[in-house]
Parts: structure tokens; sequence; C-alpha cells
């Protein structure tokens, strides 16, 4: 027991506490444990891992535990056939034609297979561990309640343990037949302690201490807004090839760091954003990083970044569909008591519009452009297309076609319901920066149409 | 028909009362019908109907050809991309720190907003990729709401893939014959397991999900999709690829920030319907010898509903395999095509195999480019007009021949004059360089002298170096000598054309010869801008001091040469015989066929119903005549009681304004009918009775809507017409 905690320590650094508090709910194979189990913590904290890497050492046959992810397993089926396979030791293969250990579709099947499973395997304790729990929620009102109180009504020594990162109030079933769980916390680790779990990806030729203070750098600029160490991990990858980079091209060596992170400074600046959102894969900054070396500009990487981000990004429409897709903005943030003002062609339409924008530019709080897009009438676009759009164009059967191509692109989103034909009712779902660069390329000024916008 | 006198019920049923017959008129021929009257041979319509068969087949597998040509580079790019994901990059750079978990190797496929024509593209993808031997399956949003279905589809097609090569009783029994298989990504690791377990070759075949339209996918579903296959993506190699037709945006907004991490992307474009078009005008309008060609106004409609409208190329063919159909089915001259159906010679009368009627003759001497051939040509080479027009025989072999070669060598002379063109753009800046399609709308709808867009090329080569012009010059000979099928003699003035650009060519290698050639005109050689013209027409004379005067002549040579020759070969094709014959002009057929205009067609047979029902009681009534066209204008808005009960509500409540009283709808409608003195009139049960009907199916076009305003008052929704 106490060489399986220090596996863990070495594995996991800054989850001890958790290593050992499990390992002694858990104890020897036949001890009596806690029913049910939760575990809990925000992401990326080692919920997953510890639990996983625990059990694959503290039961080495693989038999006495089954580990379920709730995303994947989607229907409670899924789930019983895994639990009984995992159990009975079954692995589906061509010569039992990859058939489950037995088929069960529902609880009561489950109950009494897994009666009939462990009834000569009285003592050991068998274990359901489920990933990603939060999911089993939506499953039905009963199957939670079910799984964990499993062990009463099996009359086997089985405990549920749950993994995940919402709250157990937010679990506990409204009919109160749940068991209160013995809860395990996983805190968020520190900094001390991500240091030390990022220096164990340092690269084998590196110097380790000029790595860390890498990535010391790295946790003091980001820490603030990301905590999650998978991403501090990913931006240590992106980063740290273009940070060694001048030393490899001989540019610099390694004790000059204040010269090293001036020449990194580009990237962290603008790539940081963009890779943290994945505006950039993995491996489109892999082969870009390669091409770029120490003696380019500044200036060009920030931009060449930037145009990375975007290539490929133009949403090109038919010209008619353009403007379609502009009429479908005008008249979901536009108010239609305006709608004469902005597009009837008459006199007054300069002197009383003048008036309305002065009026209306104070109270900016609650602006459609804050509270997002309304639906409208499908009449109500087609009146504005028809009068924004230039050359006279025939109602034609391509317009309605346009329409219901847009609602598929979901540029276009349908409020009303789905079977009713009449008065369709739809919502734009563009921002302004896309509609905008439309409106560019047919040279149509959005602005001057757009009701207290800012 | 008495029991369908409404007019919104739009759908009939109608069973044949007798059996069919054995063969009907429609059927007959394959639905060709004898033209000019009737009159026309039977073996002319059979031979109409020949050539349309031997004609659209090979077009068609042309433009299938260009389609899979032009998809080929963004298809085989992903190919490539599923080819080598997942493998470990040996590292190129140095100090890279491990992966920290593994990502999804997953390809974005930018595929364009034509939805309609995705279908072929990703089944070409599919098929290429399961050359390479991968296991593919492709998903449409459709068949996949669920996280069920979307992996019983894939695991559907994965099965296919992986024991397609075992024998039947595996296949049956591997299910264990369960009517639900739990389908789950385990059983696809399992199946890959033992493939590689059977063979380690098999280790290299990745196996690829294709989400066509991502668009479409329940966000929430590709969400957990990604989430399950992360799990997996380190035991097994699966590679997914979106299929996106609008930006990269979407993925963004659709996805949650977990699951995109966990995809490693990259981006393809496979939106090539542009430049699949391009090459299609190319190789069919422009270069082909393809029979029919479209005329300036078709052509607009042709492209302007692919541009405006929906970039689709299955429509772009639809509509070209019409206007085939059209011109052979409709047009009694389509026959003269098999005069052209040779390479590029033009078949003499003995070689036909089939002669023109008088009809025919008579017919193509109607035409008007035809009447000014004949006049121009007995103006010119005294051609004997009298006999062209009276002898069938001379005019069937002599003339139409030679308009015949006309066409021809105008065909060649353009497609020479649009490669010229090219040539021209490379050298001019972007803002400036055209599409194809564009030129070609150029070279079709507008005479030489008025297109700006020729007249902006021609300035650019003025305003050209010598060190520019020389490539340019050459590629040109280059062009025109490649084509030596082009028949320079029968194209008006054409004859010296190629010499004149050789012996430019030749002056600007040696522009000292320039004095040898020509005596020199200008009394005043070293003043190098004299007028105002000058500046404006050779601006090359300003900014290249440094040249020499031979030099600077040369390249006004060139110039010329140039210039004449795009003035010849870029000519409208009006000034061509002919040309009626074999530009399709069509337009408002292929309008009317393909963009219906649903709300103009309930107009037209509301407003004018005697188009559609054909009757003489409505129709006559119009026609009656009447003293000047103020009155009979007025006729065509007359209420006649004979009309269809919607049809009066509708032209009686043209005449209201906004908010309809029904009262006084009512009574126009009963007095309307009442004044019909033919019949017993009706009582006014009756008369309120069809009244209401037809109110009802007015609202139910959409016409009126009750108002909550005034209870006894109907609000009109349409204006206009």
């Amino acid at each position: 027991m106490s060489s399986l905690l220090a596996i863990l320590s070495e594995q996991y650094p800054g989850r001890e506490d958790q290593a050992s508090q499990l390992l002694s709910l858990l104890g020897e194979p036949t001890d009596p444990t806690p029913p049910f189990i939760f575990v809990y913590g925000p992401s990326a904290t080692g919920k997953t891992s510890v639990i996983r890497s625990l059990f694959t050492h503290y039961d080495q046959s693989g038999q006495r535990y089954a580990y379920i992810n709730g995303v994947e397993c989607f229907t409670p089926r899924l789930l019983f056939e895994r639990v009984l396979n995992a159990w009975a030791g079954h692995v589906p293969s061509l010569d039992n034609k990859f058939a489950n250990y037995t088929r069960c579709e529902n609880t009561v099947e489950f109950v009494n297979n897994v009666h009939d499973l462990l009834h000569d395997k009285q003592g050991q304790t068998h274990y359901i561990i489920i990933d990603q729990a939060e999911r089993l929620r939506d499953r039905g009102p009963m199957l939670l309640t079910m799984l964990l109180r499993l062990s009463e009504l099996t009359n086997a020594s089985i405990c549920t343990v749950l993994v995940s990162n919402v709250v157990w109030d937010k679990f506990r079933p409204r009919h109160g037949g749940a068991l209160e769980p013995t809860l395990v916390f996983f805190s968020n680790y520190t900094k001390q302690q991500i240091l030390s779990i990022i220096e164990k990806d340092c690269p084998k030729d590196e110097p380790p201490k000029f790595f860390l203070t890498f990535v010391d750098a790295i946790y003091e600029v980001f820490h603030r807004n990301c905590v999650d160490l998978d991403e501090l991990r990913h931006l240590v990858t992106m980063l740290y090839p273009k940070f060694v980079q001048p030393v490899y091209e001989k540019q610099a060596n390694r004790s000059e760091f204040t010269r090293l992170f001036k020449l990194c400074q580009p990237y962290f600046s603008a790539a940081s954003e963009r890779l943290y959102l994945r505006e950039i894969s993995t491996s489109e900054w892999q082969k870009y990083s390669t091409e770029v070396t120490t003696e380019t500009a500044p200036e060009d990487v920030t931009q060449s970044i930037y145009q990375m981000a975007e290539s490929g990004d133009g949403l090109d429409l038919p010209y008619y569909t353009k403007f379609l897709l502009i009429a479908a903005f005008l008249a979901s943030y536009n108010p239609s008591r305006l709608d004469a003002q902005y597009f009837s062609r008459g006199k007054t339409q300069a002197k009383r519009r003048a008036k309305a924008v002065a009026q209306d530019a104070t109270g900016g709080k609650d602006r459609q452009q804050l509270l997002g897009p309304k639906s409208f009438n499908i009449e109500r676009m087609l009146a504005i297309f028809y009068s924004i759009i230039v050359e006279p164009v025939d109602s034609s059967v391509d317009v309605q076609i346009q329409i219901a191509s847009l609602v598929t692109l979901r540029l276009l989103t349908k409020t009303s319901a789905g079977d009713r034909l009449d008065g369709i009712k739809c919502k734009c779902n563009v921002s302004l920066e896309t509609i905008r660069t439309i409106a560019h390329s047919v040279r149509f000024e959005i602005d001057r149409y757009l009701y207290n916008f800012a | 028909m008495d029991s369908f006198d409404s007019l919104t019920e739009s759908t009939f049923i109608l069973k044949p009362s007798k059996r069919p017959n054995a063969k009907s008129s429609i059927t007959e021929n394959g639905g060709y019908a004898p033209l000019l009257q009737g009159k026309e041979p039977v073996e002319c319509m059979e031979l109409r109907r020949q050539l349309f068969e031997d004609t659209w087949p090979p077009l068609e597998k042309q433009l299938v050809e260009i389609e899979a040509q032009v998809n080929h580079i963004g298809v085989s790019e992903v190919c490539e991309f599923v080819q080598s994901s997942y493998k470990q990059a040996a590292d190129c750079e140095k100090g890279r720190p491990a992966q920290p978990f593994a990502e999804i190797a997953a390809a974005v496929a930018f595929a364009g907003v034509n939805t309609g024509d995705h279908g072929k593209l990703f089944y070409t993808l599919q098929g290429q990729l399961k050359e390479q031997s991968h296991h593919v399956a492709l998903l449409e949003s459709q068949y996949c709401g669920s996280l069920t279905s979307l992996h019983k589809g894939i695991l559907e097609q994965m099965f296919a893939s992986f024991y397609s090569e075992h024998d039947d009783a595996t296949k049956q029994n591997s299910f264990n014959g369960s009517k639900s298989v739990p389908y789950d990504l385990n059983l696809l690791r399992l199946w890959w397991e033992d493939a590689v377990a059977r063979d380690t070759a098999n280790a290299s075949r990745k196996m690829v999900v294709i989400l066509q339209d991502f668009e479409g996918f329940q966000p929430i579903v590709v969400d957990d999709f990604i989430r399950i296959v992360a799990g997996y993506c380190n035991v097994i190699p699966l590679v997914l690829v979106l299929g996106l037709a609008t930006s990269y945006e979407c993925i963004h907004q659709s996805l949650t920030k977990a699951s995109i991490s966990m995809l490693n992307i990259e981006r393809f474009n496979l939106q090539r319907s542009k430049q699949c078009i391009d090459t299609a005008i190319h190789d069919l309008f422009v270069r082909g010898n393809n029979l029919l060609s479209f005329g300036a106004e078709a052509y607009k409609s042709l492209l302007d509903q692919f541009l405006l409208y929906n970039f689709s190329i299955a429509g772009f063919i639809k509509k070209l395999k019409y206007a085939a159909m059209d011109f052979f089915y409709a047009q009694p001259l389509s026959i003269l095509a098999q005069m052209l159906s040779t390479e590029d010679g033009v078949l003499t009368v003995n070689e036909r195999s089939i002669k023109l009627n008088p009809d025919h003759i008579e017919l193509i001497r109607m035409q008007k480019s035809v009447q000014r051939f004949l006049e121009q040509k007995a103006d010119k080479t005294g051609l004997d007009l009298r006999k062209a027009l009276c002898s069938d025989e001379y005019f069937q072999n002599i003339v139409l021949l030679e308009m015949m070669r006309q066409l021809v060598a105008y065909r060649h002379g353009y497609n020479l004059g649009i490669a010229a063109v090219l040539e021209i753009q490379k050298y001019a800046p972007e803002s400036l360089q055209k599409p194809i399609r564009t030129l070609h709308y150029y070279g079709l709808g507008q005479q030489f002298q008025d297109c700006t867009h020729w007249k902006t090329l021609l300035a650019v080569v003025r305003r050209m170096k010598t060190s520019e012009m020389e490539p340019l010059l050459k590629a040109i000979c280059g062009l025109v000598d490649s084509s030596a099928g082009v028949n320079w003699k029968q194209l008006e003035d054409g004859e010296n054309i190629p010499d004149m650009l050789h012996s430019a060519a030749q002056l600007l290698d040696n522009p000292d010869n320039i004095a040898k050639v020509t005596t020199p005109t200008s009394a005043e050689p070293s003043k190098r801008v004299r007028t105002r013209t000058d500046m404006e027409e050779r601006p090359f004379l300003l900014f290249d001091s440094n040249t020499s005067d031979a030099q600077l002549q040369a390249l006004e040579r060139c110039c010329e040469a140039i210039e004449t020759m795009l003035k010849l070969c870029l000519r409208s094709y009006h000034d061509v015989p002919l040309n009626e014959v074999f530009y399709y002009r069509h337009s408002f057929l292929l309008d009317a066929t393909f963009s219906a205009q649903p709300r103009a067609a309930v107009q037209t047979a509301l407003g004018r119903s005697h188009y559609y029902i054909n009757c003489n009681c409505c129709s006559e009534a119009p026609q009656v005549p009447s003293g000047d066209v103020h009155d009979s204008d007025d006729e065509d808005h007359r209420v006649l009681p004979t009309m269809h009960d919607t049809s009066i509500a509708y032209r009686l409540h043209q005449e209201c304004g906004r908010l309809i009283n029904l009262y006084d709808w009512h009574s126009a409608f009963s007095s309307v009918i009442e004044r019909d003195s033919s019949r017993v009139p009706p009582s006014q049960a009756e008369i309120q009775a069809r009244f209401m009907r037809s109110v009802e199916e007015m609202r139910f076009l959409g016409f009126i809507k009750s108002t909550q305003r005034k209870t006894d008052h109907v609000v009109r929704l349409t204006w206009g017409m």
C-alpha cells in the first residue's frame, strides 16, 4: 500500500493527500468500503489521471473495477454491458463475434446480472468508476440512484466512484433516494506544484534549470487568466522552441534571459491569444514556426501570425445572398418602427433620421447590439432586401431557395416552429465583423443603416 | 373537370379513365415533332434527335471531367494529410518539449456554399481515401441527429470496410444476430486491433470520419463525439474531416473550448466552384468547337444564376443541357450543326447525308445576318445576288458553305483573341485582371470599340517597355503560329495579321531596321512629346528617356499590330452570318424554367386568367375592336361576370386601399355576378356563398388577412402589379 502511494506521489506531484485518502478508503481487497465515493474538483487537477493510475496499480488483474466514461456511454445499455464485461474479464473479439458478456438493456437485468456474477466472489469489493459523471444526471432519474445503491440491491460489496468537476449538491436527486457520498476534493495546484509538473515535460537535451526559468516566466504571464494546467503546458510546448531558437542559431546564449525574452516577445503578445483560443492549431503553428528564423523582423512575425489565424476564413457567398444576409442582419438589429425612416426613399428621410439618432445616442444600455439578434418575419427581411439592392430583382424562387440555404448554413436561425410554413420567423446568426466584411465586399455602407450601434 | 373549379386546390389526382394508348403522340420519336409548320421531313427531325444524342453526352462527360480535375487538387491534399497524420514528425526543431496530450488529427475542408454539389465532392474524397486503403465513413447531418445514430453510421460503414474481404458467414454472424447492436467506439477499437493482429500492414491504415456538412450537425452531438474520440485517439488512428460550407468561425461558434482544444486542425480549401466554372467556360465556349454557343443574353442569364444566386455547378450543367435540348428540339436549322461536326473544317454538301428543304433555305435567307452578308458580298466581290436568292442549289452549295466557313473562322479568331487578352493580362496590374467568364461576357456582349476593358488593356500595352513587349509579342506570335487552323482569309482584312505581328516582333529585335522599312515621318525626331494626344496615347515617351527613337517607333508598331489583331478577333458575334442559329438566344426560356416566379404566376393567373384557362368568354372580350389605345387598356381591367369567382374578387380588391370593407366588396361582387345577362341570376344566398369562398381563397393565397381593429374589414397585403 505504501509502495503504491510512493509511486503515485512520484507520478503526480502535489496529489499525495488525495492519493492517500483514496487508498485509505479502499483498503485491502476484502475490507468493507464506503458504497459511494465522490471525487470532485476543478478541471485539469489530475482527477482522472490519479484515479486511473491508482486503480491500475491497485488491482493488477483489472477484473475488480470498471472504468466508464460518462460521455462515451451515452445509453444505459452501453454502461451496463461495459461494467459487466470488465468484471467478468470478458473481451469481445472475433472469436466470440464481438459480443458483449451478456445483453443487458435495463436496470432490472443489470441488477440480476451483477448479482449472479458477484455471487461467488463474495468478500471482494468491486468498483465502478464513472468519469465525467455529470452526464449521468440527464439519463433518467433512477439510473444514478440505482448505481449508488447497487451494493444494497445486489447484496454484494460494490463501491461506486463518481468523478466530476461539478459539486455533489448539483447531483443530489430530487427524490432523495441517493446515498450521501464520501467526498474527495482535488484542489487547484499551487504555483510550485505546477512548476514541478511541467518540469517533467522538459526535453531530454535541454538543461532543466533553463527550462524551468522559462516555465516560471510563462506562469507569471498567464496565470491570472488561465489556471488550467493543460493550457499552460500547451503554451509551453508551443512557445519554448521559439524561446530557445536564438540559442541554436547562435544569436544569444543561455545566460542572456532578458535578451531571449525580448526576442520571443512578438510570439508572446500576438500568438498567445490565438494559440490559446486554438485559432491556430498545433500543427499549423509548428509548420509555420519552422519557417521563421531569428532574422525575421518582429512586425513581420506579428503580421504573419494574424494572417495565419485568418487564412481561409473568407465567407464567400453569391452576390444576392450577401444582400439577403445584410437584410437579415438589419432586420435583426434595427427596430421595425424605424424601417420607414431608413429604407423609404421619401424626402423627409434625412431630417428625421438625424433627429432619431440624436435622441437615442445616450440610451446605450439596452440597445439591440448588446441584447443580441431579435427574430423577424421573413417578409420584413425581403422588404429590406428589395429596398437595399441597387438593381431591380425579380422575386423569383431563387431568392426563396437562398433563404432556405442560409438557414441550413446556420447563418440564419429559424425561430418559428419547423412545420409552420406561414409567417416564418428567423434570427440572424452573424457577427458584426463578418457582416461588415460582407457589406464591404458588395460596397454597401451598412453603418449608415444600423440604428444605435457603436 | 367541373368539380375542380377552385383555384387553390392545387393538386388533383386524375385517374386515367381509359387504358392509355399504347403509343401516344408525345412519346413517339422521343418527343420530337416536325417543325416548319409540320412540313419538316421526318429525316430532318430524326437528324436533329440524332445530333442531340451525339452532342450532349460528350459535352456532359467533358464537364464532369473538368469538375473532377479541378476538385482533384484539394481532394489529394486532404488525402495526403490523412496519410501523414499521427506520424511522429521528425523533430525538425530543436528543443521542442513533448506534446503534453494527444490531439485528434482533424482536417477542416472548406467546400463553399453550393451545398448541392457537395455530395459529389465528398464522394470523390471518400473514393480517393478508400483507394489508399483507409477505412472511411462519410456522414451527413440528416442521418445523425443523435450520438446513437452517429455511431451507428460510423460503425456500419467501418464494418463494411474492415470485413469486406471476409466471407459472408463472418459478416452475418459477427453481430450475433441481435437486433440492436450497442454501437460504440470501443467496438471499433477491437476491430482495429483485430485487423492489426491479423496483418501488421493494417496498422498504417487510418480510420477517417467525414462529417460532410458540419453546419447541419447538432453542435452538442459533434462536441460529445469529439470528447469520446479524444479518449481513443492515442489507441486508434482516427482522423476527422469536417466539411465546412461557411467559415472557420462556425467551428468556434458551435464547439466548446474544451473540445476544440482536443483537435489538431489543418485547413484545406476544396471551394473551387468558380475555378471550375472558369475552366468550363474556357473549354466549352471559348476554345471548344462545340456546336452550341451562347449569345450574350443567354450567357448572362447562365452566369447570373451562378454568380448571384448559388455558385452551383450542377445548376450550370442543368441549364446547359436544357439549352442544348431546346436548340435541337425547337430550332429547325439545328441540322446545320452537322456541317460543323468535324474537327475544324466544314463539310461540303456532298458529304452531308441530308439535303436541305426549300423551307430550310428560305428560313436561312430570312435571317438578318444572312441578308447583311449577302448585301456585303454583292457590294464587294460582285456576288450574284439574284442567283443567291433565287437558286436554291447555288445558295446551298456556294453561299451557305461560305457562310459556315466564315463562322468557323470567326470562332477560331475569337479563341485566339481571348488567348491574346489572357497573355496581356499577365502584364496588367492585379485590379485589371478579369476572370475568363467576365472576358467572355465582354467579348459577347459588346463591340470592340465600346468595351472599356479592352481599352484599358490596350493602354497597358501602350505603356509597356521594350523588355516587357518582347516576351508578350513572342507569346502572341506563338499563339498565332500554333493555331494554324485559323483561316485568316475568311476574316475580313485578316490576311496580313500574322505578317504584321511577325514583322513587328522582328523590328523590336533590331529596331534600327526601322529606318529602312519606313521613311521617317516626323520632321523633328529629337522632340519626344509633341502633342497632347502623344501624352495620352504613348505615355512611355515620358518616362523612358533612354530609349532610342527607333525603339519607340518599333514599340508603336507593336502596339498597332496588337490592336489591329484584337480589333479583328474580338468582333461581336452579331456581325457573323448565321449567328442567330448558332448563338443560343432564348434566355427567357432558361429564366422561366429555372427561376420560377411563384407570386407573379399567381397574380397572372388571377389577373389574366384567360391565358391559363384559354376560354373564349374572357379572352374574346378584350379583343373587341376599340377606338383608341386608352380604351383597350381599360378593357383589360374590365371585370366580367364570366370570370372565375376568385378572379373577380381579386380584380375588385385591387381597386381598394389598405383596409377593405367586406360589405362593399360583397356588393361589388354581387353586382358583377348579376350583370351576366345570359344566365338566370343566382340567388342571394348562392352569391354570398360564392363570395365567401372566394374571400377564403384570397386569404389562403396570402392576399388579405383579417384584422383585429375593424371586425368587418380585412387588410390587403400585396401591392403593385
